[in-house]
């Protein structure tokens, strides 16, 4: 417990403790705000927000004085914070001293998570960028016109917990990973486990084409075509079940904006899917070439 | 909660505060430097906003859902505050600090235990700076729950993206600026990244250039973490960024008006 | 609304009034705060005390004279009121007279411009002339008369002062003596508005030290380290101890704190300063660990006043062979030799019982020697034995055989050999029973171990067997070999009862050969070669440097299976164990090689010292201190002595024993030549002793260290000696020889051979020497008084020495005009040329060399070269 203790009353983690309770405390208020809504939907009446909206308040003074407020409170807390928790600030940096962990800053954290299943050209720079291009993507491919503008669950259920799914537990959960269960080594230990430099942790992995028994001695183009077909099946194959099933999502989106939205939800989903066989299966490449592995 | 000022009958009390400001308001010193005769009309409210030139990014009006904490959460102005704090505790921050090896460090220990409110001068800096990297997710997922990234809001959802990486960026590049070990390694890890990039990265896949001309090179100034970094992040950290980042907060404030204000259905 | 947003705008506020207290009120203003109260306390107590001072005999005196003065001051008023009145008027009109006599000079000054210019004009001046002619007349006049008044005024001055300055006197003494006191209450009210509760001016107090790198601000908190008289002060406040000698030559604007104390000098709080926090990595050094600091400039040397601990843990570290395993960049000990003696032919010295004994575990067999026990598993000892003992050298033994069947075995050879021994001094550096030193290995039961063959072998010639030993060659005869052997070799006892019949033992088991080849690799892998040369095998063992050694995180050291309680998470601690016990930190998978030195407590700490000091982030070049010539020739010779022991019969710089001479003042008196073919190849000075200098064998670089070492003692210039050159007369010479005889100087004085039936310890050293071995001025300095330089000496006092000069004694007062200096020149004149008593003087050559400067040039130039080298 102690040792819980010690990484928690770190200077640099108290934002990020406070980042994971508010980040619950937000979405469990949306999502009391949201099924309040949807209960009003049910019922008839529509969202409170439209009904709301009809009316208009004078920005001065009622807006300005809660805007101040906010200002106000953020100060306070701002000050008691600065006074009371120093910045950390550790030796003069030493190029020739690494220390153990080295950790990125935590907002990163969930990057370097990733680092452990797939290799940087995908964790570092591949994620990252899907990342940001899926996120802009997102109003130019969410076709749904319900919810624009007020909290509702039963209306977007896809895009909500799609979201969610990549926010709090792709990201925010792998932050939460890093900075607590991440230790020397980034050998996984309980937040209540001290951290030894010295643990030794068995960690041998096989690639997919040891699995399956194939000679590695066999040139990589043969060797490696299990590896191409999962991911071929993973691209296209679920997408067209899907489509079969939902047929009304499909027709909603268009083909182009369909793929598009499937492409990068099972991007997303290549992350936990792959955790799952590192973990299982102590996995570590589904496909190895020569250039790159994945 | 009332929606209108209502007139509190007043109580009897040790200070009479009405009559406080009313005297306050009536003198000479008040009235030269604020707006006299302020009556509370709709078109003296009206005026307070549009004619001043720190308040005219408001509307005069806006939805009643607009004012709600329980709608909004505040978190895109918190954001926007805590960003000027951030400013002007950088700026302040400038006088003491050189970006160069070992003074960089030594700094840190100047403003920790000499230069008199150093020290917070630091704290509130580097909290504000954490906070608002928090403040920005929880905006995101806001404006998210809300649907308000649907048409016609489609492109400042994109500016609000770019806000976002250019937060986590200027957060990155002031990372490195303490010149600790903390700084140093956590820089090495994110940057090393970089060097896998695909074609432009030395190890990455398909590269086609070497260390010394790689994306990561273009980054660092070099191929180390080394002084060229320190000042390449810190003018990234003090100049660049922050100038970007406020060419697209401009555009993402006035596209929330163009878009019409705040979303509801 | 409103009202919350009144709420919170007062939370606000009181949340800003926090954070300024706390940024106002720091931790060292509170210190600088208790500081200038105690200054003004002591103050206080020191005004109290002055003012206790100031009712003293002195006072009393000094009023006294005050009361007195003032008192024929009062009856004697009309006089001295009349004086005033007087002495007003004559001022007056001198004054008045004066200036006139001053305008009437300006006149004159002018008027002489003025004729000038004229003259210079072309014109004859006429006039001008006359104005400067009456002006001189009238100037003269003025002159005289306002002398005169001069006088006058003086007298009514002086008249008056007779009453005044007694008085004025006694003030000033006064005044004097209450000065402290009058100093002491003026301070008394600065520090006291000093001490106020929210005084002004407290500031943080750094050094800004550039070239090393650092900023010191200890004595913000420290206020009272650079000020002598705090030294009862409570801490922090105190005075730097031993402030005279080490804040003298270390002064804090240029030193700084950290660079000898550690810590963080940035910080300004006390637990940050004193750098025990996180993210430090030099906190404060306690104790002795400070002196670890000392070796970072002052790394030249061996020896340091003020870092016992420090160099004793160095010497440790060289003397115990530590360099044999572990290397440490830039550390090079004084002969680059292994510490062990070399393994060879140890069969023909002694058995294989002894060595399994031995190598099983030195320290029971002999309990000052510096060889450690290794960890051994089954049969290991037994193999490495049996290597060593199958190594024989049959060079040993035909010496022993011919003085053994020349001289037989008498009992009485017990006795004469022990008595050698005590004269040879063999326990200066030996133990043998009861009396000696470690330096060397014990003799005690030293026949238990050796053969007698290879005793005798090795005391007629100790280098042919070990070519480092420090064992010295005695030049004994074959007879001494022999009884010293003989005596040695009865020294048995209930030991290890060697069985020195038979050479390689018959192990139960294995065959002899396998046996042999194993102890072979075992001597190969188990670290053997750091300390022992073995022909024949290299080493193959990795092994750690130390270099580095204080800088290494507690993440890289291997604490195996011990308790936090048992031994601390520090460095200090892990090396302090591992240096106690090596095997400490075994685990299943790591095993120490090194073995057990079985230190006691104070080495292991002056070890562990020395290895804190193996950082390698010590302080830049630039602050090294550069030892001079001088400096590095003493550090050199300390080291040479220290090596060969030669304390163990001479005095060297006041250590050492009484054996031999007393080395001190060496380098004033014996020619560096001498000296050098001496060192090389000692000769007895004085052959009627048993006791002499042996021959150490030592290569020219120890020689000449030796020789700089002496010359640099005594300030003597090195390597270029210039002697006063003697350059007597005939009649100089005959003088010499006169006071000579007349001295009876060979009545002690051996000259060229011994002569018999004299009682030895009556002899004195051998004149014929002099002009080869002493130096010129010494032998003067010698002659006028042996008691300055030599306290104790035979040597009698020829000249005595009453008040404060020196006097010729009566036989010789008619001998060169009875002067002391010339008489001591002539005599030592004559010893320069002094050949012994059989034969006449020779007479004198043509001069080989020239006079030096100063000394006369002789009319006669007849010479023989006053001093012949070797």
């Amino acid at each position: 417990m102690e040792h819980f203790i010690k990484i928690l009353s770190k200077p640099d983690n108290i934002p990020i403790a406070g980042m994971v309770l508010l980040v619950f405390f937000y979405t469990g208020w949306a999502f009391v705000m949201a099924i309040r809504n949807d209960l009003r939907i049910k019922a008839g009446k529509g969202p409170l927000e439209l009904e709301e909206s009809g009316l208009k308040v004078d920005v001065m003074p009622h807006l300005l004085k809660r805007e101040f407020i906010a200002a106000l409170v953020v100060t306070i807390i701002l000050v008691i914070w600065s006074v009371a928790v120093n910045a950390p600030l550790e030796e003069i940096a030493n190029p020739a001293v690494t220390p153990n962990p080295s950790k990125a800053p935590w907002y990163f954290l969930g990057l370097q998570e990733m680092l452990v299943y797939f290799d940087p050209w995908l964790a570092g720079v591949v994620f990252p960028t899907l990342i940001i291009l899926g996120l802009m993507a997102i109003p130019y491919l969410d076709k749904n016109a319900k919810g624009n503008g007020y909290y509702t669950l039963q209306e977007r259920p896809f895009a909500i917990f799609g979201f969610l799914f990549g926010f709090l537990i792709l990201w925010v959960a792998m932050i939460f990973t890093g900075t607590f269960m991440r230790g020397p080594g980034w050998n996984f230990f309980s937040p209540f486990e001290p951290w030894d430099v010295h643990k030794v942790v068995p960690l041998t992995n096989v690639d997919l084409s040891e699995l399956l028994d194939i000679d590695p001695k066999t040139p990589w183009y043969v060797r490696e075509v299990p590896g191409f077909l999962f991911l071929l099946l993973w691209f296209t194959f679920i997408p067209y079940v899907v489509a079969l099933v939902k047929r009304a999502f499909f027709a909603q989106l268009g083909i182009v904006r369909y793929w598009v939205t499937m492409f990068l939800f099972l991007f997303m989903l290549l992350l936990p899917v792959k955790m799952i066989l590192r973990w299982t299966l102590n996995l570590k490449y589904l496909i190895v070439t020569p250039w790159f592995n994945i | 909660m009332p929606e209108t000022i209502e007139q509190k009958p007043p109580k009897k009390k040790l200070v009479n505060w009405e009559e406080l400001s009313r005297q306050i308001k009536a003198s000479q010193f008040y009235k030269s430097m604020f707006r006299r005769d302020y009556k509370d009309t709709p078109r003296n409210r009206a005026l307070a906003v549009i004619g001043n030139v720190w308040l005219h990014l408001h509307p005069v009006k806006v939805r009643k859902h607009g004012i709600r904490y329980s709608f909004t959460w505040g978190m895109g102005g918190i954001s926007f505050y805590l960003f000027l704090v951030l400013l002007v505790s950088g700026v302040l921050l400038m006088f003491y600090y050189r970006p160069s090896i070992p003074e960089a460090y030594h700094d840190m220990k100047f403003l920790e235990f000499d230069v008199p409110f150093g020290m917070f001068l630091r704290n509130i800096h580097r909290w504000s700076g954490h906070a608002m990297v928090v403040t920005v997710w929880l905006h995101m997922l806001r404006v998210f729950m809300t649907g308000s990234y649907k048409p016609p809001r489609e492109f400042n959802w994109g500016v609000g993206v770019v806000l976002l990486t250019f937060t986590l960026l200027l957060s990155f590049t002031g990372y490195l600026l303490p010149w600790d070990q903390l700084a140093l390694w956590a820089v090495t890890v994110g940057t090393n990244m970089a060097k896998a990039t695909p074609f432009l990265g030395a190890e990455g896949p398909f590269s086609i250039v070497d260390a010394a001309s790689d994306v990561r090179f273009a980054l660092l100034g070099g191929r180390i973490v080394g002084p060229n970094a320190l000042l390449r992040f810190y003018v990234f950290h003090c100049i660049a960024f922050p100038l970007i980042f406020l060419v697209f907060l401009s555009v993402h404030l006035w596209r929330v008006r163009k878009d019409g204000g705040i979303s509801g259905p | 609304m409103s009202r919350a947003f009144g709420w919170i705008g007062i939370v606000l506020f009181l949340v800003t009034l926090w954070g300024f207290w706390t940024e106002y009120n720091r931790e060292w203003k509170g210190y600088q705060r208790g500081f200038r109260r105690l200054l003004a306390e002591r103050t206080q107590k020191e005004l109290q005390e002055a003012r206790d001072r100031l009712s003293g005999p002195e006072l009393e005196k000094a009023r006294a004279a005050l009361e007195q003065a003032v008192t024929i001051k009062k009856e004697n008023q009309e006089d001295y009121d009349e004086g005033v009145k007087e002495r007003k008027a004559a001022r007056h009109i001198f004054f008045k007279e004066d200036r006139k006599r001053q305008f009437i000079k300006s006149r004159l000054d002018a008027a002489l411009y003025r004729y000038e210019h004229e003259v210079k004009s072309g014109r004859a001046g006429e006039f001008e002339k006359g104005a400067v002619e009456e002006l001189k007349r009238e100037l003269s006049e003025q002159e005289e008369r306002a002398a005169g008044l001069e006088k006058i005024k003086d007298q009514a001055e002086a008249r008056v002062e007779h009453y005044d300055s007694p008085v004025d006197a006694a003030q000033a003494d006064i005044g004097r003596l209450e000065a402290d006191v009058r100093r002491l209450e003026k301070k008394l009210r600065q520090t006291q508005a000093q001490a106020l509760v929210f005084p002004r001016g407290l500031e943080i107090k750094q050094f800004n030290l550039e070239e090393l790198g650092r900023v010191d601000r200890c004595m913000t908190c420290h206020m009272g380290a650079d000020q002598p008289g705090l030294e009862d002060a409570p801490p922090p406040f105190a005075t730097h101890p031993q402030f005279k000698t080490l804040l003298a030559s270390h002064p804090p604007e240029k030193f700084g704190c950290t660079s000898c104390h550690g810590g963080q000098g940035w910080a300004t709080t006390r637990e940050a300063a004193h750098g025990r926090v996180e993210f430090w990595h030099e906190p404060l050094l306690d104790g002795k660990f400070i002196e670890t600091r000392c070796l970072q400039c002052h790394s030249g040397v061996t020896q340091l006043e003020g870092a016992p601990v420090v160099m004793k843990g160095r010497q440790l570290f060289e003397q115990y062979g530590c360099w044999g395993c572990h290397q440490i960049e830039g550390f090079k000990p004084l002969e680059e030799h292994r510490v062990g003696p070399k393994l060879v032919s140890l069969g023909s010295k002694t058995s294989q019982k002894w060595l399994e004994a031995w190598i099983r575990d030195p320290k029971t067999v002999r309990p000052k020697t510096r060889m450690p026990a290794f960890r051994f598993a089954e049969g290991e000892v037994e193999a490495i034995s049996a290597y060593l003992a199958s190594l024989r050298d049959d060079t040993i033994g035909p010496g022993y055989a011919a003085a053994e069947k020349e001289l037989g075995h008498l009992s009485q050879y017990l006795a004469e050999g022990q008595e050698l021994v005590g004269k040879l001094n063999c326990a200066g550096c030996h133990k043998v029973g009861a009396e000696g030193d470690v330096y060397a290995p014990e003799l005690t039961l030293i026949g238990d171990k050796t053969r007698p063959e290879w005793i005798y072998q090795w005391l007629k010639d100790p280098k042919k067997l070990q070519p480092h030993t420090h064992m010295p060659d005695f030049r004994l005869t074959d007879r001494e070999a022999f009884v010293i052997t003989e005596y040695l070799a009865s020294l048995k006892g209930q030991g290890v009862r060697a069985g020195l019949q038979g050479g390689v033992q018959q192990g139960g088991g294995e065959p002899q050969e396998t046996l042999i080849a194993r102890g072979k690799e075992l001597i190969a892998s188990k670290g053997c070669m750091a300390c022992h040369e073995v022909e024949g095998i290299e080493q193959k063992l990795i092994i750690p440097p130390l270099t580095g050694l204080a800088d290494k995180h507690i993440h890289e050291l291997e604490f195996g299976y011990t308790r936090p309680e048992e031994v601390p998470r520090t460095v200090y601690d892990w090396v302090r164990h591992k240096i106690n016990k090596p095997g400490v930190f075994d685990t299943e998978r790591i095993f120490a090689n090194m073995p057990t030195f079985n230190l006691d407590d104070s080495e292991v700490e002056a070890l562990l010292t020395y290895l804190m000091t193996l950082t390698e982030h010590g302080l830049p070049e630039s602050s090294r201190s550069p030892l001079t010539e001088r400096e590095r020739a003493i550090e050199l010779g300390r080291q040479i002595v220290r090596e060969h022991n030669c304390t163990a019969c001479h005095k060297i710089e006041g250590v050492g024993s009484d054996v031999a001479p007393d080395l001190a003042g060496e380098g004033k008196k014996v020619r560096q030549d001498w000296l050098f073919h001496f060192l090389k190849e000692p000769r007895t000075l004085r052959p009627w002793l048993d006791a002499r200098m042996p021959n150490f064998g030592f290569d020219d670089k120890e020689v000449t260290g030796l020789v700089a070492y002496f010359a640099a003692l005594d300030g003597e210039p090195y390597p270029y000696e210039s002697f006063e050159t003697p350059a007597p007369t005939e009649e100089g010479l005959e003088a010499g020889k006169q006071l000579f005889e007349m001295f009876k100087c060979l009545a002690c004085h051996v000259a060229g051979e011994v002569p018999e039936g004299v009682p030895t310890e009556n002899l004195a050293p051998d004149l014929t020497q002099v002009k080869h071995r002493l130096k010129p001025e010494w032998v003067k300095a010698w002659l006028e008084d042996p008691q300055k330089i030599q306290p104790g000496t035979r040597m009698p006092t020829n000249w005595p020495y009453i008040m404060g000069r020196y006097y010729v004694p009566p036989p010789a007062k008619d001998i060169l005009g009875g002067d002391v200096a010339l008489q001591i020149q002539a005599v030592r004149d004559y010893l320069m040329v002094f050949e012994g008593v059989e034969e006449e003087p020779e007479p004198l050559p043509e001069p080989a060399v020239v006079p030096a400067e100063g000394e006369a040039t002789q009319a006669e130039p007849v010479q023989e070269p006053v001093f012949e080298t070797q």
